[in-house]
């Protein structure tokens, strides 16, 4: 049977996975499909579970993100999931759910609030609505990019419309901007994206492996993207080549070099 | 990246050796191989930046067009996991292509047989790529100038445009037949390789991987042909590219 729901995962803490995967169970009761991006293989206990896929890439997360994409069978579709983290138990049918109940418009969206603490110590620390919009998260000019417009980090979209906007931009190497970037594309295309009630992850953040992304999304990413969004927004670029994954280094340079 | 290589697979235990024949078989043209099957490559492949691998339960029709999907060579051509393949064999078939268009693909020679005695290849067997040559393919809608080619080396951008393979098939052979004759009454023109490019030793039906291919053919695989070859009207040739998503993500006859 398909899925219904494709879950994309860049994923390197192979030690995460069996309770990440069992945090989707609890978490929906249609069919899913999680497709990781690795370059590692799946524990053996998580050998048996026809609905995981896996594509080996040791590229940046956002080319492995892009590359497992390419694999979605869902009809709707959790662009990245963060192997640090886990499912809040019902939340992505309860986000499902409302997604579901806007319509069969593909440019609907539904963006989730996620809590972050080490080692899960606050799992209800939920940020105020503002924070998930972009001019806060990621200080963009209200003359360019609308101050209402929601971060993409956690979202739930119709996989047909993420895949018709081709996806990530590579350029990108970590998940932070690539997900602002499609974003912008996005809404500035008209999605209709909304805030949703229902929380959908908890992060821990006490990975010790964390500063290959702080570096690329600090010193790379941050520049690109400000630059890009500095003057307008060239809608004529809103989408983009899904395979442009093709075009970013198939070593992650900060990870695994 | 110049060519795209892939292995549908169920035994990752002969990739290294295939890897190594097909490293020595490119010559200097640039490669990557995309493995597609259950099982993660072995330890020696895993750092090979251009052995890529995508884990697959499907049919060897889908499992291959999942990793075509992946692809980012030229060209694309596939082995399947039994196969013994020629030292330099490949970079002839590339020195070809790369003075044609993308209208033209190769033949990729092999021999089949018990023991490795099959004779395919040589140049007296040349009616072995003909498909009205055989039993099977006397059909209403072939052409009886139309040749086969279940090993095949297609220009990638060509081979998505013509659909890749039609994943309602489960076995690649008849559905590569399928694709040669939408390429060849496309304006497509097919060359031999210079020489064999590959041999496998084959038994028709043997052991119980063998009895899946059987299954395959008889129960659905021939019964379709046949439907769409030799129906009163003519087969649209209409299938696309993504088609594989359309197919089972689960082989039963396989993967029981």
């Amino acid at each position: 049977m398909k899925p219904e729901i494709s879950i994309i995962m860049p994923a390197i803490r192979t030690d995460n996975w069996i309770k990440v995967y069992e945090s989707i169970q609890n978490s929906t009761s249609r069919n899913f499909e999680l497709i990781i991006g690795s370059p590692y293989d799946l524990p053996a206990e998580l050998r048996g579970y026809k609905n995981i896929k896996i594509v080996k890439d040791w590229g940046s997360p956002t080319r492995a993100s892009q590359i497992a994409s390419m694999l979605i069978e869902g009809k709707y579709v959790f662009p990245t999931y963060s192997d640090d983290s886990i499912f809040i138990k019902n939340a992505i049918d309860e986000n499902l759910n409302l997604l579901i109940s806007f319509g069969e418009c593909i440019k609907n969206a539904v963006v989730c609030k996620y809590s972050e603490s080490q080692n899960y110590s606050a799992p209800t620390r939920y940020q105020d609505d503002d924070y998930y919009k972009l001019i806060n998260a990621y200080k963009t000019n209200p003359e360019i990019v609308n101050k209402d417009w929601w971060i993409y980090n956690t979202v739930f979209m119709h996989s047909e419309y993420f895949l018709n906007m081709g996806g990530f931009d590579c350029r990108f190497q970590a998940c932070p901007y690539s997900h602002a970037d499609l974003a912008i594309r996005c809404q500035s295309d008209g999605a209709n994206a909304v805030m949703s009630n229902h929380p959908i992850i908890m992060c821990d953040h006490n990975q010790s492996d964390h500063m290959p992304i702080e570096i690329s999304q600090i010193y790379e990413d941050a520049p690109v993207f400000n630059h890009k969004y500095s003057k307008e927004i060239d809608k004529t670029k809103n989408k983009i080549d899904l395979m442009n994954w093709r075009s970013a280094p198939s070593v992650w340079k900060h990870r695994f070099a | 990246m110049k060519i795209s290589i892939i292995l549908p697979s169920i035994s990752p235990d002969k990739w290294v050796n295939l890897f190594e024949m097909i490293k020595k078989s490119v010559g200097d043209y640039t490669f990557e191989v995309l493995a597609s099957g259950p099982s993660f490559p072995p330890i020696e492949l895993q750092k090979e930046i251009n052995f890529r691998y995508i884990r697959e339960f499907s049919s060897p029709s889908r499992s291959f067009m999942a990793a075509a999907n992946l692809a980012i060579g030229k060209y694309i051509m596939w082995f399947p996991d039994d196969s013994i393949i020629a030292e330099g064999a490949i970079k002839q078939c590339l020195d070809i292509l790369e003075e044609k268009g993308k209208k033209n693909a190769i033949i990729s020679l092999y021999s089949e047989g018990p023991n490795f005695s099959g004779t395919q290849h040589l140049e007296s067997e040349r009616w072995y790529w003909t498909a009205y040559n055989h039993a099977d393919q006397k059909l209403r809608w072939i052409n009886k100038d139309w040749k086969i080619a279940p090993l095949f080396i297609y220009n990638l951008e060509e081979f998505k445009d013509l659909g890749g393979l039609d994943c309602s098939f489960y076995h690649i052979n008849m559905n590569a037949h399928s694709l040669a004759f939408r390429f060849q009454s496309e304006g497509g023109s097919f060359h031999f390789s210079p020489t064999r490019v590959s041999a496998t030793d084959w038994r028709p039906w043997v052991g119980s991987e063998g009895e899946v291919i059987r299954i395959a053919y008889e129960t659905n695989d021939l019964p379709k042909y046949k439907k769409m070859w030799d129906s009163e009207t003519p087969p649209t040739l209409d299938w696309k590219f993504d088609n594989w998503k359309e197919a089972s993500v689960y082989w039963e006859l396989r993967f029981k």
